[in-house]
Parts: structure tokens; sequence; C-alpha cells
């Protein structure tokens, strides 16, 4: 398909992976940055949507409601794994969904009769073949944006909604939202289900534009590329996990290109993987909450605090440079506490000691000395 | 079933391993009341508080709110049914505002199912500002207003320990868990913390259950003090009996 004369493509088919994974990375960032749920067998849905879409299109049924079928099948699976799995603590629930995802995937590799097994099954495109390639990328990039700015749309109510509150809530504190009324077990399953749904969405995608689909495009490494856009984005952050998805898709393909075109001495493979080890241990240590934050939770309730919050000056402490002045007073108020307790502890030398810089750090020397 | 009080627990028992963290205790919270409970460390307070609010469910015995039985129910249950409580060690969430905590208390919204956040988008919308109006009311009363945009992570311990009562009153309760309010807080603040309870059970007709170590503040307070140790209710009546019974000064002291 590809043509590797035509540099354009290679951008071309970039923009659709990022677009692809980016909806995943959206769907897993809903789970993990929103709710907590450490989910390591993501790629066990998407597959599923992928497969689901595949054998659906290949019986004749039109691409939108083989993506419907998809999202269906795919949030189905996720309720279903989800229901034992949720009951687990953070590091177990990640193990057992990544197991999960390697069952199905050996499932779908020795069950010849559900898609040929590794022979892999084709998928027609949802876009018509014409002759002119790059207009069968334009179109389909435009479907795949549209698709993936309408997942944005509703990812965005859903996280500035109570909803969304209430999710970020059963992240901080589970115990403490439980017995705050709200039934979190519940809201675990809701969120497994709808992530898994958006994989599967995305998987249709992927099945579609490839155009083939085999047991070995679902391996747990994809899983953790789609963490990895998540943890560079911004854990909580949309916008951040699109970046966070850019970037990786970019050093993929990228590496794909200085491959095909040889231009480079080496796997261009081994220097994507360890400049994207480097970026993930710089933004741990130097933005350990990724390249965008995480935002406030943006309802009605904000904009009436703002109203009324205005008598005491409340909306001119919002302004930052008040802002950072009450930060700078409130951490410099800390220190005092802490040096006064400091002081506090150590008791003057017996012997008439006297300080040689009390507000300093706190070294006593006696007079004779 | 007869029941007096608003909250009854009927022969609660409750191990862990040998341990027996609480041994038949049976008491009740009369409506409208500021109830006590005091104890050594270890004597089984913080236990008997989470089996109330249904943490733990008990191995024998009962727990009637308001004439039903709910210590099969889970949690969420429990608090919708208007039975609230705070930690001893606050639990707050960590990474969302003073006013998100806050909000998080309340009873109700109609945004808080998936569904609901498009179904009743203008309910929710309104539910959300009244909500705000609310909180903003409740931070001023506990002075902490000017800290609703903070993260609930920046804020002091003492705040954090008034946050969560602010939050457990965001909902309208009818019976309040308060484990221990006044710990790590000053002591000016505390005793205004006990004077804004009992301005509470006046104003709202609130029933409150305290667990508190700071007897002398209680007792100013409390119509009832439970007593237990090790498992036991070992006395219970009103603050000045229970302050002077010897074995109870016993307990304390270490001298039982």
């Amino acid at each position: 398909m590809i043509r590797f004369a035509d540099p354009l493509i290679y951008l071309l088919d970039a923009l659709a992976y990022t677009g692809i994974f980016a909806i995943s990375a959206l769907a897993l960032n809903l789970q993990y940055g929103f709710t907590g749920l450490a989910n390591f067998g993501h790629v066990a849905f998407f597959m599923v949507g992928a497969y689901t879409t595949a054998l659906a299109t290949t019986s004749g049924l039109p691409f939108p409601l083989s993506a419907f079928l998809s999202i269906a099948v795919a949030s189905f699976t996720g309720l279903i794994a989800s229901l034992p799995a949720l009951r687990l603590r953070e590091d177990y629930l990640a193990i057992a969904t990544i197991a999960f995802g390697e069952i199905l995937r050996m499932i779908f590799k020795n069950e010849e009769w559900i898609a040929h097994g590794v022979w892999g099954i084709g998928v027609p495109p949802a876009i018509p073949l014409s002759g002119d390639t790059r207009e069968f990328y334009w179109l389909q990039l435009l479907l795949i944006f549209s698709v993936l700015f309408l997942c944005l749309l509703i990812i965005r109510i859903v996280s500035n909604s109570p909803y969304g509150r209430v999710l970020r809530a059963v992240r901080d504190d589970a115990l403490a939202a439980e017995v705050y009324g709200k039934n979190v077990f519940g809201y675990k399953a809701q969120i497994f289900a709808l992530g898994s749904g958006l994989a599967g969405l995305s998987g249709a995608l992927f099945a579609q534009y490839v155009q083939y689909v085999n047991p070995y495009m679902f391996e747990p490494t994809l899983t953790f590329s789609m963490w990895i856009m998540v943890i560079l984005g911004g854990v909580g952050n949309n916008v951040g996990v699109l970046f966070g998805a850019l970037l990786v898709e970019f050093f993929e393909r990228g590496a794909r290109m200085a491959k095909d075109l040889r231009i480079m001495p080496m796997d261009p493979n081994n220097l994507r993987a360890i400049i994207i080890g480097v970026l993930i241990i710089l933004v741990l240590l130097y933005r350990p909450a990724g390249l965008l934050k995480e935002e406030r939770v943006k309802t009605p309730a904000l904009k009436a605090f703002k109203r009324t919050g205005d008598e005491g000056g409340l909306l001119r402490s919002l302004r930052k440079p008040r802002r950072l002045r009450e930060r700078i007073r409130m951490r410099l108020s800390k220190m005092k506490e802490r040096k006064e307790e400091e002081l506090k502890r150590k008791p003057s030398h017996p012997k008439g000691g006297v300080a040689l810089d009390p507000g300093g750090e706190g070294r006593w020397l006696r007079k004779d000395f | 079933m007869a029941e007096e009080g608003l909250l009854n627990t009927k022969n609660l028992v409750k191990t862990f391993g040998n341990l027996k963290a609480i041994d038949d205790v049976s008491l009740s919270v009369e409506p409208n009341s500021i109830t006590g409970l005091i104890g050594p460390n270890g004597s089984g307070k913080t236990t008997l508080f989470n089996i109330i609010s249904g943490i733990y469910s008990p191995d024998k015995g009962h727990v009637y709110f308001d004439g039903v039985d709910i210590d099969e129910l889970e949690p969420h249950e429990i608090w919708s049914r208007g039975l609230v409580r705070t930690f001893q060690i606050p639990r707050l969430f960590q990474r969302l505002t003073v006013l998100d905590n806050m909000m998080l208390g309340s009873q109700g919204n109609p945004g808080e199912n998936f569904l609901g956040i498009f179904r009743n988008w203008k309910s929710w919308r309104r539910h959300e500002e009244e909500t705000a109006m609310k909180a903003m009311d409740i931070l001023r009363l506990l002075e902490m207003d000017h800290l609703a945009l903070s993260p609930a992570s920046d804020i002091s311990g003492g705040q954090m320990k008034l946050l969560e009562i602010g939050r457990a009153l965001m909902s309208r309760p009818r019976l309040l868990l308060l484990d221990e309010p006044a710990a790590g807080v000053n002591p000016t603040l505390a005793r205004r913390i006990f004077e804004r309870i009992a301005h509470l059970r006046e104003k709202l007709g609130l029933t409150f259950f305290i667990i508190e170590h700071r007897i002398d503040i209680l007792s100013e307070h409390a119509d009832k003090i439970y007593v237990l140790h090790e498992g036991r209710v070992i006395a219970e009546g009103k603050p000045e009996e229970v302050v002077n019974d010897p074995h109870v000064v016993g307990v304390y002291l270490g001298e039982g």
C-alpha cells in the first residue's frame, strides 16, 4: 500500500496511527488517570474491537455498524473481565488484566475457526480504495480524527461533571468515597466498560485502516505504548494524552520510515526505544505529573464560587500574582514554624553557649571555643 | 422490636484472629443527643465505628439505625440513610480542591450517574451552583472559605480535620459519627468545634456520636458517655458520673 517514494504518505500514516492510538490512550486515561484503575490489559479490548470489525465487515456489514458492534462487544468483554478483577487491589488488578489480555490473544491465535488463527484475516477499509493513494489517506484521516474529536468531546464532558468528580474521588481514596455514599464498585465497573468500549472503537478504526489483523499485532507491548502516551502526556489531562500519543507515534512511525529509507547505520527501532526510555525517565524525574498537569473539575460550582466569593476579595486571590505571593507566604510561615520547632528541640549549650547564626543552620558554638 | 434510640447496637462481636476487638457491645444513641465514646488506645472505639458505618461486618450481633437493621448494608447505602462518619486520620480526596471535597459530601446530585450527565444536563448544573453556595457557607463557618480552591493536600492538619467535618455536614445527615474531631487541633479551635457541634444539634436537630480523648471538652457538651475497654462497655452514664467512676479512672490511669 505504502509507496516508499512519497514522504507525505509517511506523515499522513503517522497522523492516522496517532489518531487511532490517541483514542485508546484517552480511554486508558479515563481508567487510570481519572479513576485509578491500573489496566495493563488494555490491548485485549482493542483487539476485541479490531476482530469484531474484521469479522463483521467481511460478513458484509457496513463499517459504521460494525464499529458500533465493536464498541458493544468490547465493553461487554470489559465488564465481564472487570467483575472479578475490580475487587482486587491496584497491583493485582494490573496482573489480572495483563493475564486476561494474553489469554484472549491465545484464543484468537489457536482457535482457527474464529479468524484463521495466526494467518490473520483481511478487512475491507471503511473508505473504498481509489487509484489515488493520497486521497485515500486524507479521507482516512478525516474519518479517524472526527471519531477522535467526538471521543475527546464526550470524555471532556464526563470528566468535568459531578460524575467525573466522583471518579477522581474514587481514585484518591476509594474507602472514603464509599463511606460518602458513592457506589465505588459500580463506578469502577462502568469506567472499565466505557474505557474498553472506546478501546474497541479504536481497534475497529485500526482494523479497517491496516486492512488486516492477526494475533501478533496485539502483543502486551502495545498496552505499554498506550501507557507511555498517558504518562508522558499527563495523567488525568486529556489534551496532554493527545500530545503523548503524537510523541510516541511519531517516534514509532519515524523509526519505521528511517528503517525503510535506510538512512541510519543502525536499527532505528533501537534508537527509538532508547529515546522513549530516556524521555520517560526525564519526565518522571522533572515533571512527574506529565507534560500537562491535571486540571480542576470545571463545573458550574466553580462559577458559582467565583460569583459569590468576591465579597471577601476571593476573586482577587484567584489571580496569579496574589496566589504566588500567598504561596510564598505560606511556605515562609511553614519554614518559620519548622525552625521554631527545631530550636525548641535543640537546647542551648549548657555552658552558656552562644548562637553564631540563630537564623541560619542552627549551629551553636561555645564562647570559649 | 422496640427500639429506644436512633442508633442501637445489640450484642456486637468482632474478632480479628485471636483478638476480640469488640466483645458483646450493646449501646444506644438517643435522637438529638451528643453521645460520647471514650476509652484507652486499642479499646475498639474505631472498630465500633467501622462496624456501624458498614466498613466491617460484625461476627455476631446487629446494628439498628432508625429501627432498621443495617449491618448487612454496604457503606454507601448506610450513608444515604443519613448516617455519616468522619475518620480519625482525615481521609480527604487529596488531589481535589477543598470545594470539590465539600461537593462530594452532598446528596442526590443528578449528575453523579453516567446517563444523568446528559439526561439531566440542566438540573445537575443548577444543583452544582446551589451546592457550591451551601459548601461556601459551611466553609465560611469553618473559616476556610479562602482555601476553597486549593488542593486538599495543601491545607494544614487541623484544617483537614475541619474539612472532614464540613464534608460530613454537606449531606444533611441525621446521625454523625465523629472520630476524634478535636485531635490535632489547637485547644481554642477544639473548643470552638465542640461549640459548633452543640449549636448544630440545637439548630438542625442533628445527633452526634463522638469518639474523643479530650474528656474535659467532651463532658461539657455530652449528654451521655460510654466507656470502652478491651472491647467491652465498662461504664455508661452522665459525663460527671462516668468521669468519677473509680473503675474508669483506673483504666485510664493504668491502675485497674
